[in-house]
């Protein structure tokens, strides 16, 4: 029995993850009416911190922030709301011979590493740096751009489809035909153009297979890789940052900008599915029954979920279900968490060199490794040695554990979201143990200092946080649903085929990682709509 | 010593068909063959006695256009069909698809009767982006960038082309060009059998699997040329078609040279002033070299003559060759269980499914020749009785994947090509009179073929269009003035002739057909 | 985490005023007394002795080293023979200079490149095609300068070669305390000088050796503040300062080439083909939209200034390097890199680059400076480089 509330909203927002937020936060401050409906007790989608195990906060999710749009942190003042981030500097490679490879924050530091590996890849590191450092600068125009649809004559359309050309014919040709092979190639191939190291490459190629299902070797990682590139921290880019409190800390700031504007945020409230009337959306009905009525309806819903769940396909077009449907989603990724006893000490760390354990810690000592990894899981499997991004943030912010303890977080692929079987505990704990093996044979008195371990796979990234498939950046960055193919063609602009409906979740240009845009973005267009 | 107003290096159908064009606009043409074979690697062979096979590439097709402007078919030129396509299952099975869309979809119901339903509508979609790429593929890329006013108009005129299918089908054809083959095929088709059959043309002659994104590029580029699920070859073998091509050639008075010793360009200040063939020099004012680039820019022409940045590109150029030949002299007809002799004139193929053919790739990638291949098996015979003695047969078969740099060995490879078809016809090795393997590096070391690619640089869209051969040189001009690129390296690519005519337009050819 | 050179126990020993800077990633010392005037006034009036160490050596050899080189760098490398050793800049294929150093003909054969940054990948992409062989040898090989006027007469207490006769830019191998040293006249402080070129492991005994001999010479170990004030005194570009190596740049816009550098002179256009060649002659042609000038800052007017403030001088006895703009008529006509106070010459000078109609001596840009707390304009005048070239620089004495 349903039950009808009074309360009228100008907007509500399916959804509280970062985007979500961010997108109502804007609405909020455009003088909205808005509603932010949230099925777990807290904000923040898989941007949370969340303390399973007293005493330690675990990044369950997401752990890392670079691609937060500028733009959001200046306009939504989430400094003021509470945001510091802190640059995670360094780079540690551990590999199994014994040797190491360290990226440093100083030039030379680093070239010095590198050096011990290759001095060629020492003088072609810089200009790498450099060339990705260009085309990040050049394309980052189209990240805050609401994507043009190429097949559409409207003044509007023709005149973004201009400033898309005006964005590329800004480049020289020299970069435009090397943004065209990027586009187009394998991290592999490319990192191949410019390096010898092997170690080198491995750490390297990992920006290109980040939450994608696809190995290095596999052209389309080339964007990949810049697309992490074109993150930024104040005006660096491919920096990293690290939220204090966590990632969570983020979405908790950004909530209170959305409430100082006026948003509402309930949680506890899941939404069963979207109220539809006549081809247009009136409303939301949450799982209890209850019934919101609002103007306009914001899903940060992936677009699975979104029309495949939210919304009965009787109310939208044949093409666009289809496209829904062969949205690619299947997701290769994993969090681990590690409650510890102390520091991990890796064998290959040498002396003097601790700080490194203060930086970003990365489990990929070749190409070929991250490759077998992939191969491991593609057929519905997982990594028997998979390639892991670790990070112990109490030693950035000791508030995350105990005194004398640490928490570590580590970001695990592959592990497919299709495996054979299905997912189950037994697979679960099957495939922790593999990673904690895995970290173990680089840090040997990893399982003595472990107290308590914690892995999402992407079932749990499912159930818990509603992703399909347990995508964390809600559909593969593939070149076929990117920019104005994303998530569908025609509707890539944030608008839906339901009238009064949108989306602002990472299924949307331009796509996943803790950026905002997606979340901006639809804001821009719905006040484009209702001004 | 002789002058000439232009001398070709190679003699593949790109090299004969650039050679036409320019003779026949009143050039003085030299084409210099190193090899016995006119069109060298595109060419069929005497492997045993009254036996012969093609030696690269065993189907192929000339544009339809060249054919007609050049009278190929009064020069010889017969074009044989393969039309159909047969799947070489586990178990003995198989089935058969055929340029007949009714036939064929009653064939795929037997299988599943979801994808009978869409594979017209696949077909359909394939065939618009392939119709697509054919026009691009007629024309000279853009190199300007921003493009220039000419780069605009030939731009426009393309994507008018795309906008006239309608918006649905624009963006439709602009996906399948990023895709990889195995998204595609998960998009329309649920049958593991018929995806594995239409993926291999997205992976046919490149060292990729179909699980890696822009295959499906490699699919509607075979499509384009005619060469992509239904084949052709011509009457006499492959080597026909550059028969018929040099008979044209000569018609116009091009002078056309075999075993004409090994080959350089001469360079002075950055010009090409000629070739040295074997201990000749020969002056002209126009080189143009058939070969890939970076047999041109290594071996042609040495590295010191040009600037560091573009033999940098030519570094970066990829090859990978993965394929293998064989050839077989069969003493009698081989039974292929339940495949008709209908289907016999056209092409088998094993790979039973998309995994089969990512696992081949799987071991590939990691520089090894896999356990079970994916093989293609033609029969030339059947369509062509005069390449083997009479009652016997001549059976060529693509076996994939052969890394460049594997160590397999020949009869490693012989063998296991026999294995695997055995299961569909018991009695084969008992048939095999003479053998002929080509592995990539023999493509390498005898005709210089880079790595062994056979389509003078992988098919990749990172390798295509304003990319190819290198970027910044799509116009078929290279940094050294009066040395051109006609060959398969080039845009768009394969042996239609379409990259030679194309460039003999940029070299001012007249008389031609308009682009 | 920085790199020490072959000479750090020595340096480190001199030191007294923890000064130390970065060079390539090597410690080396800014200046090793508490102020660099005394280091400075050495390399006019006696002599000094740095650790250059941090330079990037290549040994180039093979049947194809003269080819190799001749196509690398600008100017014709044809034109030395063993004992001789050039300047030159190279470029990229568009004329953009990457970097400057020098060529030594060591033996048939045989070459040794020095470069300020590494260019060890440029050189074996280069090489591609040749008969030559390209070692890195930057961290086998010490190299101290000895420079100064006095600077000869020391090294001829301590080995037999005549060193009377080895002229600018030539050089002798010989012998130092029983170690081999090759000993080169050159430098970047425009004064009579030399670098010795000896292997790392004997470069203390060699250092010690000049030391002690140095008694005599009014010696002075020297950093780089010291340094920057004669390089500049003697219109010597640098690196990463005034200008910005191709590689290194973002943009086009970022970017020099040899001729804009007033590097002209470094070019042989007659050589025949080399990398950059289509594009600087074409920019020969066409003229260059930007040209290096030395510049002379009015400082009558600045010491005006401060007086007029009540204020003392701030003499900028330590080389400048920043980017500053130029102008003409309150227009931007161009910028200025390098800066500092010749103590020799009693002028503030300047390195400038200006829009080609401003380049002629005599023209006069302006510049802004701040005096005391605030910003004000000063005349600057085109002037010929070098500021400062004493015939000592090139003198020859005794017979060779």
């Amino acid at each position: 029995m349903s039950k009808s509330t009074n309360n009228h909203y100008d907007v509500i927002v399916i959804g509280g993850g970062h985007n979500g937020l961010v997108n109502a936060a804007y609405l909020g401050k455009a003088g909205k009416k808005v509603l932010v409906l949230e099925q777990r007790h807290t904000v923040g989608g898989a941007t949370i911190t969340e303390e399973v195990y007293p005493g330690f906060k675990f990044l369950i999710a997401s752990y890392l922030i670079s691609l937060l749009r500028p733009d959001v942190i200046q306009e939504l003042e989430l400094v003021r709301h509470g945001l510091e981030i802190m640059p995670l500097e360094s780079t540690f490679v551990p590999l199994t011979n014994g040797n190491y490879l360290a990226d440093w924050p100083d030039h030379e530091a680093t070239r010095h590493e590198i050096e011990r590996h290759s001095k060629r890849d020492a003088e072609a590191y810089d200009e790498y740096a450099r060339v990705m450092r260009r085309l990040a600068i050049a394309l980052r125009p189209l990240l805050d751009m609401i994507p043009p649809d190429p097949t559409s004559v409207t003044p509007k359309d023709l005149e973004t489809m201009a400033r898309v050309r005006g964005v590329l014919n800004n480049m020289t040709r020299d970069d435009f035909h090397l943004l065209s092979r990027l586009m187009t190639m394998s991290a592999a191939d490319f990192l191949d153009e410019w390096f010898e190291g092997t170690a080198l490459k491995g750490t390297k190629c990992t920006s290109g297979i980040i939450g994608t299902f696809m190995g290095p070797r596999s052209p389309g990682t080339g964007y990949v890789l810049l697309h992490h590139y074109i993150g930024e921290l104040d005006g660096t880019f491919r920096a990293w940052g690290f939220a204090r409190g966590g990632t969570g800390a983020l979405s908790q700031a950004i909530a209170s900008a959305a409430r100082e504007a006026g948003v509402e945020i309930k949680t506890n409230s899941p939404v069963a599915h979207v109220n539809i009337k006549n081809g247009e959306a009136t409303g939301v009905t949450l799982e209890n029954g209850d019934e919101y009525s609002a103007s306009i309806v914001v899903s940060n819903a992936d677009a699975k979920r979104t029309f495949l769940k939210l919304i009965e396909p009787k109310h939208l077009p044949d093409d666009f279900v289809s496209d829904i449907n062969r949205f690619r989603i299947a997701s290769p990724a994993c969090k681990v968490n590690l409650a510890l006893d102390g520091l991990p000490e890796f064998t290959s760390m040498p002396k003097g060199k601790e700080a490194l354990l203060r930086g970003s810690i990365e489990i990929a000592p070749s190409i070929d490794y991250v490759e077998q990894a992939y191969d491991d899981a593609k057929y519905g499997g997982w990594s028997r040695k998979p390639f892991m991004d670790a990070l112990i943030p109490s030693l950035l912010d000791p508030g995350m554990a105990p005194p004398g303890k640490h928490v570590m977080s580590l970001f695990v692929q592959y592990a497919s979201s299709d495996l054979d079987g299905g997912w189950n505990e037994e697979k679960k704990a099957q495939f922790l143990g593999i990673v904690i093996d895995t970290l173990a044979e680089h840090a040997p008195n990893l399982k003595k200092i472990l107290i308590h371990k914690h892995i999402m796979t992407p079932w749990d990234l499912e159930r818990m946080i509603g992703l399909t498939s347990g995508h964390i950046f809600h559909g593969e960055l593939a070149l076929q649903q990117l920019f104005f193919l994303r998530p569908s063609p025609q509707w890539s602009n944030y608008r839906t085929p339901i009238k009064n409906m949108y989306m602002c979740g990472s299924s949307t240009h331009p796509g996943g990682c803790i950026t905002g845009a997606p979340g901006r973005n639809a804001a821009l267009a719905i006040l484009e709509d209702r001004p | 010593m002789s002058t000439y107003n232009t001398i070709i290096l190679g003699s593949s159908p790109n090299a004969l068909t650039a050679a036409c064009y320019l003779a026949r606009s009143g050039k003085k043409v030299l084409v210099l063959e190193p090899t016995e074979h006119i069109g060298g690697a595109v060419s069929t062979n005497q492997f045993a006695e009254s036996f012969k096979a093609d030696t690269g590439l065993m189907s192929g097709r000339l544009d339809a256009e060249i054919v007609k402007d050049l009278k190929l078919t009064d020069h010889g030129l017969e074009v044989v069909e393969r039309s159909a396509l047969s799947s070489l299952l586990p178990g003995g099975k198989s089935f058969t698809l055929s340029c007949d869309l009714d036939a064929t979809e009653k064939v795929i119901a037997g299988i599943s009767p979801a994808d009978a339903k869409k594979y017209p509508a696949f077909m359909n979609l394939v065939n618009l982006a392939s119709n697509f790429l054919k026009s691009a593929y007629s024309v000279t890329p853009p190199v300007n960038h921003p493009p220039s006013k000419e780069d605009v108009e030939v731009l426009s005129e393309l994507s008018a082309q795309l906008k006239g299918y309608g918006r649905r089908e624009m963006t439709e054809v602009m996906r399948l060009l990023v895709m990889s083959v195995r998204d595609l095929m998960d998009e329309w088709f649920v049958s593991p059998e018929l995806k594995g059959l239409l993926a291999t043309a997205a992976v046919r002659g490149t060292n990729q699997g179909p699980f890696a994104g822009n295959t499906t590029y490699n699919l509607l580029h075979h499509l384009a040329q005619g060469d992509g699920f239904f084949r052709a070859t011509a009457k006499g073998g492959i080597g026909a078609l550059c028969q018929a091509l040099a008979a044209a050639a000569k018609s116009y008075g091009v002078e056309i040279r075999t075993m004409c010793g090994s080959l350089s360009i001469n360079v002075a200040d950055g010009v090409a002033t000629g070739v040295t063939a074997g201990t000749e020099s020969i002056e002209a004012s126009l080189v143009i070299s058939d070969y890939d680039a970076r047999h041109t820019f290594t071996h042609l022409v040495a590295p010191p003559e040009l600037e560091p940045e573009f033999n940098r590109a030519v570094k970066n150029l990829k090859y990978r060759g993965a394929v293998a030949r064989l050839n077989f002299a069969l003493k009698e007809f081989p039974e292929f269980a339940g495949i008709t002799d209908e289907a016999m004139k056209g092409t088998l193929v094993l790979a039973p499914s998309v995994a089969y053919l990512e696992k081949a790739y799987d071991t590939s990638k990691r520089g090894d020749v896999p356990a079970q291949p994916y093989l293609e098996v033609a029969l030339p015979t059947m369509s062509d009785a005069s390449l083997a003695p009479s009652g016997k047969h001549v059976m060529s078969v693509w076996m994939q994947y052969a890394p460049c740099h594997s160590t397999a060995k020949t009869e490693h490879l012989r063998d296991l090509v026999l294995e695997q078809l055995s299961e569909f016809c018991p009695n084969l090795k008992s048939l095999v009179e003479h053998s002929q393997v080509f592995l990539p590096n023999e493509y390498e070391s005898q005709f210089h073929l880079t790595e062994g690619n056979l389509y003078g640089a992988e098919i990749s869209l990172a390798q295509s269009f304003y990319l190819r051969p290198l970027p910044g040189f799509a116009q078929y001009r290279t940094p050294i003035a009066q040395l051109y690129l006609c060959g398969s390296a080039t845009h768009p690519g394969g042996i239609s002739g379409l990259s030679g005519r194309n460039a003999a337009r940029e070299l001012g050819a007249r008389d031609m057909l308009p682009a | 985490m920085l790199k020490t050179t072959p000479l750090h126990s020595r340096t480190s020993a001199l030191m007294q005023a923890n000064q130390w800077r970065r060079w390539a990633g090597y410690s080396v010392a800014s200046s090793y007394e508490m102020t660099h005037d005394r280091e400075y006034y050495a390399i006019r009036n006696a002599c000094v002795l740095l650790d250059v160490s941090p330079l990037c050596k290549y040994r180039i050899k093979g049947t194809d080293a003269l080819k190799f080189l001749n196509r690398l760098v600008t100017r014709d490398v044809s034109k030395i023979s063993v004992g001789g050793m050039l300047y030159t800049p190279w470029c990229d294929s568009r004329g953009k200079i990457l970097d400057d150093g020098t060529v030594a003909m060591l033996a048939a054969d045989e070459y040794r490149l020095t470069s300020a940054e590494p260019n060890l990948r440029w050189l074996q992409d280069n090489a591609v095609g040749m008969q030559v062989e390209i070692t890195d040898v930057s961290d086998q090989i010490a190299a101290m300068s000895l420079q100064g006027p006095k600077s000869r007469d020391l090294l001829m207490t301590l080995c037999d070669s005549p060193l009377g006769g080895v002229k600018y830019y030539e050089f002798v191998n010989t012998k130092i305390d029983g170690a081999d040293v090759m000993i080169s006249r050159t430098g970047y402080t425009g004064d009579l000088g030399f670098e010795l070129w000896v292997d790392a492991t004997k470069a203390e005994k060699v250092w010690d050796a000049v030391v002690k001999a140095g008694k005599s010479f009014a010696l002075q170990p020297a950093g780089i503040w010291a340094l920057d004030v004669s390089r500049i005194e003697a219109g010597l570009i640098m690196l990463d300062i005034d200008y910005t190596p191709a590689n290194k740049a973002m943009t086009d816009a970022q970017t020099s080439t040899p001729i804009e550098l007033g590097l002209n002179w470094a070019i042989s256009w007659k050589k025949g083909n080399f990398i950059g060649r289509k594009a600087l002659l074409a920019e020969k042609e066409n003229g260059s939209t930007i040209q290096f000038v030395g510049l002379e800052i009015d400082h009558k007017e600045f010491e005006r200034q401060h007086h007029e403030l009540g204020l003392t001088v701030p003499y900028p006895f330590m080389a400048w390097r920043a980017v500053i703009p130029l102008y003409v008529d309150g227009s931007q006509v161009g910028y200025a890199t390098s800066g500092v106070w010749s103590p020799t010459l009693k002028k503030y000078l300047a390195f400038g680059h200006v829009q080609p109609k401003y380049a002629q001596p005599g023209s006069v840009v302006t510049i802004d400076l701040t005096v005391d707390r605030f910003r004000r304009s000063f005349n600057a005048e085109v002037t010929k480089l070098p500021f400062f070239n004493p015939p000592r620089k090139k003198d020859i004495v005794g017979a060779k």
